[in-house]
């Protein structure tokens, strides 16, 4: 069969080179079971090139329309497959069965419901002002707002933002937004994928109560090539290359605004920016096999900081400062061998979020973090008469240790309205260490009950030492293949997050959150390119940490979401297509016998219909949304507290009004074209073309007796320039 | 604190549009600038007398009485202490022995000032209401007002400014300190030295309120005129 192979590759190798310009082109490779097949080498006919399939089977190599690629994996028959159109996806039947391809479009999603989504695809979605991640709140059960939501940006399935998990290359990241402009904290270019899972996750998947956005950086290609880009607000360059039996890819991003800013502000502006806004990103990756063994070393950083006087007299107690940095250092390898797989990470993020407002308020914290990660995993064809059967069990530990210097108002939880700004208060005052030790073991199984039905099982254990908290939390799926192109799928599973959101780490008597989720739905795929899934999902919360009357926090909150979601893709020659509607309601009880009451998040309706087309070195692309307005706490009337010289406001019904529905266009164009041995792609996106400044939010003027709309951008554009060489 | 962030950053310019409303420092609309208690300490069988300095919008400002006032929450010991007496409020500070008994109730020290939040309502276009704290078994009297400047010399009578020139003014105060115009603009309104600012001619107040640590306070308004 080897040798077999080697024919193959040496006849295919030798063959026919396509004229066509070469592109990168995505794919996925699996088995005949949809199981992801890593480390599995894809050669261009006609080239030198070659390129790895990632940890769940992705893979991108450049190459003209209608190449023939060869894949190549241990424990598998050669496969062939035909460069073209995107996501083109090969099976390779195990060795010795037959060595027939099929070739299909994107298998299913990991989980009902996730979406993933190549670099390519995501910079096909307009609106985004070139900043992938971005293309988040095109994702169907994503709350869609100006703004990044919370600590982490995101809202998924009307779940708190802390109750989700950003993670980049598997690991935790504290934020993934930069503080100022709001671009994510990885370009473009460093991306390779972004996977979308809003519910139901896997065992390995933990200390998140709702779902979870995992980045995947991009490997280095075998071939040397640099990239530079400049688009409004900031620069960046990637290098990447091979480096004998490796592969390495490092960039690098510095704002831009900061160089702008001090000249676009008026000069009668009432303010002294001493550290104007500006941020620095870093992403290294050096991919090496060794032996049976791929190892991978990667490096993450990020580095805000701002500091400004609101008096062009630079008054101390005027002064506002901010810095937010992380770095993150992954060592991961991954063992394979015949059934037998494995995988090892060791992770360490140092980060520090400093704030400083005035003479009184300060916040200081430390966390540097070690994460060591275990997971063994077996497969068989059969076993006690079950076919296809892969056994898991892994573990984790998590230690963290916080320096906490706090002196700031108390800090407002879900669902409490904003109080009256006093920049004196520091009535939540702390300074001392935290440490947390987290540790978390999991085991999964998953089978053929039959041709057309997968079971899954499996179960997560949590231990939150410091909270003296375990939780158990089973989990299972169930596929069923009701017809070779329609697919339904129904999960549940228990879920939870640590106490340690905020000022939650500061109490030793609270326990970690829970959730319970429920999920059904329907994958259709009737052609090549196309896809269609639909879920219906509800999500029961337990002991959600909310604050008693005496400001004390409790586990005694209590919430459920129910909701249902639509997603169809298209990828197909020149089009790319894109249709996302969310139904969602989610409500909260803050404690036993109190009235429930929106979240504050609730985001009933959303659309996103976007569509891309290319037309020889032109793409030319559109996006509309639509989306309900989130849910506000009016202020019925305050009191004057003459001593303080500050309004109490007494607040109505707690989210008992909304913002006004918003819907905008955004168009997106982009244009290649070479510039000597560069390749060059300059782009323009805009959104809010037809210049709809809809009402997002109210501010309330000092009184209460006047509030202020808060509108989005009646218009935004964003426009940039990339060379390639 | 970061989400805080992002909205505030946000909202000084990378995101959306806010429409313009009354600012702290703004004379020109209707609400209560400060309330006072003369004197903010009493002792028993003493009276204080409330009042507070009002800004109305299209007109100047006026120190006017509550239409009512009240301790509402004011322990049983101390109810009633709140009365109106030909036009004026006040307050009638009870006997040592009924502070005592006050004191008792609220757990407090034997030797402790008395807190008495007293919550006052004065006439508007729509009622407006203020809370101000009253110390019984102590004794304070309101601050003095400090010395005055506008771009270093002694505050006049009436402020001349010129357009678009902007003009120091200055007390020489240790508390919290407030300032509000009715005409121009004002920066740096909560610290001693604030600026003004005027781009069209107007005529106005110019108000400075001084806040003491003991529960005192003291304004000076004087008028302000742009030309």
């Amino acid at each position: 069969m080897a040798a077999l192979r080697g024919l193959i590759v040496v006849a295919l190798l030798g063959g026919r080179v396509a004229s066509a310009q070469p592109d990168p082109v995505h794919g996925r490779v699996t088995d005949a079971t949809g199981k992801p097949v890593r480390d599995a080498t894809i050669s261009i006919a006609g080239s030198e090139a070659t390129a790895k399939t990632d940890a769940r089977g992705y893979y991108t190599v450049t190459a003209a329309a209608g190449t023939t690629l060869v894949i190549i994996a241990d424990g598998f028959a050669a496969g062939l497959a035909t460069a073209g159109a995107e996501d083109v996806v090969v099976l390779l039947a195990e060795e010795p069965a037959s060595e027939t391809i099929t070739i299909e479009s994107d298998p299913p999603p990991a989980q009902q419901g996730a979406v993933r989504i190549g670099r390519q695809e995501l910079q096909r979605i307009p609106g985004t002002g070139n900043d992938l991640v971005r293309a988040l709140n095109a994702m169907p059960g994503v709350a869609s707002y100006p703004l990044p939501l919370g600590a982490s940006g995101v809202v998924i399935r009307g779940s708190s933002p802390q109750d989700s998990k950003v993670l980049i290359d598997d690991f935790e990241v504290p934020a993934l937004y930069h503080d100022i402009g709001f671009k994510s904290i990885v370009p473009a270019e460093a991306i390779d994928s972004l996977e979308y899972v809003p519910g139901g996750f896997d065992v390995a998947y933990g200390r998140a109560a709702s779902g979870i956005v995992s980045l995947t950086t991009r490997p280095g290609s075998e071939q040397h090539a640099q990239q530079a880009e400049l688009s409004a607000g900031d620069v960046g360059a990637l290098a990447q290359g091979s480096l004998k039996r490796g592969r390495y890819m490092i960039a690098f991003r510095r704002s831009t605004i900061d160089m702008l800013l001090p000249a676009l502000l008026p000069d009668d502006l009432d303010l002294s920016l001493t550290t104007v806004p500006r941020f620095y990103d870093e992403q290294f990756r050096f991919d090496y096999m060794l032996g049976k063994w791929n190892v991978r070393v990667s490096s993450l950083g990020s580095d805000d900081a701002l500091e400004l006087y609101a008096s062009k007299d630079q008054n101390a107690d005027k002064r506002f400062m901010n810095r937010t940095r992380f770095v993150r250092l992954t060592t991961a390898a991954r063992y394979h061998d015949g059934p037998w797989t494995a995988n090892l990470a060791v992770s360490g993020i140092a980060q520090q979020y400093t704030f400083e407002r005035g003479l009184y308020q300060h916040l200081d914290v430390t966390a540097p973090a070690l994460t060591g990660r275990l997971e063994l995993m077996r497969t068989a064809e059969r076993a006690g008469g079950l076919t296809d059967v892969a056994w898991r069990l892994g573990g984790e530990l998590v230690g963290t240790r916080y320096g906490i210097d706090l002196a700031m108002p108390q800090d407002r939880r879900e669902g409490e309205p904003a109080a009256g700004d006093d920049p004196m208060d520091t009535s939540s005052s702390y300074a001392g260490t935290v440490i947390t030790k987290n540790v978390a073991t999991w085991s999964a199984m998953a089978a053929n009950l039959d041709p057309r039905i997968r079971a899954t099982i499996g179960v997560r254990v949590d231990g939150y030492t410091r909270a003296q908290d375990v939780a158990a939390q089973p989990r299972g799926e169930l596929a069923i293949k009701l017809t070779p192109k329609l697919l339904a799928r129904l999960s549940a599973g228990g879920y939870s997050r640590p106490p340690e959101h905020q000022t939650e780490l500061l109490e030793t008597g609270l326990r970690g959150e829970r959730s319970t989720q429920l999920i059904g739905g329907l994958a259709y795929e009737p052609s090549e390119g196309v896809r269609v899934q639909s879920s219906l999902y509800y999500t029961d919360r337990r002991r959600m940490i909310t604050r008693d009357e005496m400001g004390v926090l409790a586990n005694t909150g209590r919430g459920k979401t129910v909701g249902a979601e639509l997603l169809g893709t298209l990828t197909r020659g020149p089009w790319f297509g894109w249709l996302a509607y969310a139904y969602s309601r989610s409500t909260r009880v803050d404690a036993p016998g109190e009235a429930s009451r929106l979240f504050d998040y609730d985001q009933p309706h959303s659309v996103n219909v976007a569509g891309s087309y290319r037309l020889g070195r032109w793409q030319f692309g559109a996006r509309f949304r639509l989306h309900s307005g989130l849910p506000m706490t009016p202020v019925d009337t305050a009191i004057f507290d003459s001593d303080e010289n500050v309004y109490i406001p007494a607040y109505g019904e707690v989210n008992s009004s909304r913002a006004e529905l918003h819907h905008q266009l955004d168009i997106r164009i982009d244009k290649s074209f070479k510039w000597g041995a560069v390749k060059m792609t300059k782009f323009i996106d805009i959104q809010n073309v037809y210049l709809n400044d809809s009402v997002v939010g109210y501010f309330y003027n000092f009184d209460y007796t006047e509030r202020a709309a808060f509108r989005s951008l009646p218009i935004l554009p964003t426009a940039g320039l990339r060379g390639e060489f | 604190m970061r989400a805080a962030l992002l909205l505030v950053v946000g909202c000084i310019g990378c995101v959306g549009c806010v429409d313009p409303v009354a600012a702290r420092w703004q004379l020109d609309h209707d609400h209560i600038v400060a309330a006072r208690a003369t004197p903010p300490r009493v002792m028993p069988g003493e009276v204080a007398i409330l009042d507070a300095l009002v800004a109305h919008a299209g007109a100047a400002t006026s120190i006017d009485s509550p239409e009512q006032a009240d301790a509402p929450l004011a322990p049983e010991a101390l109810q009633g202490m709140v009365a109106e007496e030909a036009g004026v409020w006040q307050l009638t500070v009870p006997s040592a022995e009924t502070l005592a008994a006050a004191r008792s109730e609220l757990g407090l020290a034997a030797s402790a000032a008395i807190p008495l939040d007293i919550v006052m309502q004065f006439a508007g276009p729509e009622p407006m209401v203020v809370k101000k704290t009253v110390w019984l078994g102590d004794r304070a009297d309101n601050p003095t007002m400090p010395a005055v400047f506008a771009d270093a010399q002694p505050m006049p009578d009436e402020l001349a400014i010129a357009l678009g020139r902007d003009v120091h003014v200055e007390v020489l105060a240790t508390g919290r300190v407030s300032w509000l115009t009715s005409c121009g603009e004002l920066f740096q309104d909560d610290l001693p030295r604030a600026f003004v600012r005027a781009r069209e001619p107007c005529e106005g107040e110019l108000a400075v309120v001084v806040r003491d640590d003991m529960g005192g306070v003291v304004w000076q308004v004087r008028p302000i005129r742009a030309q």
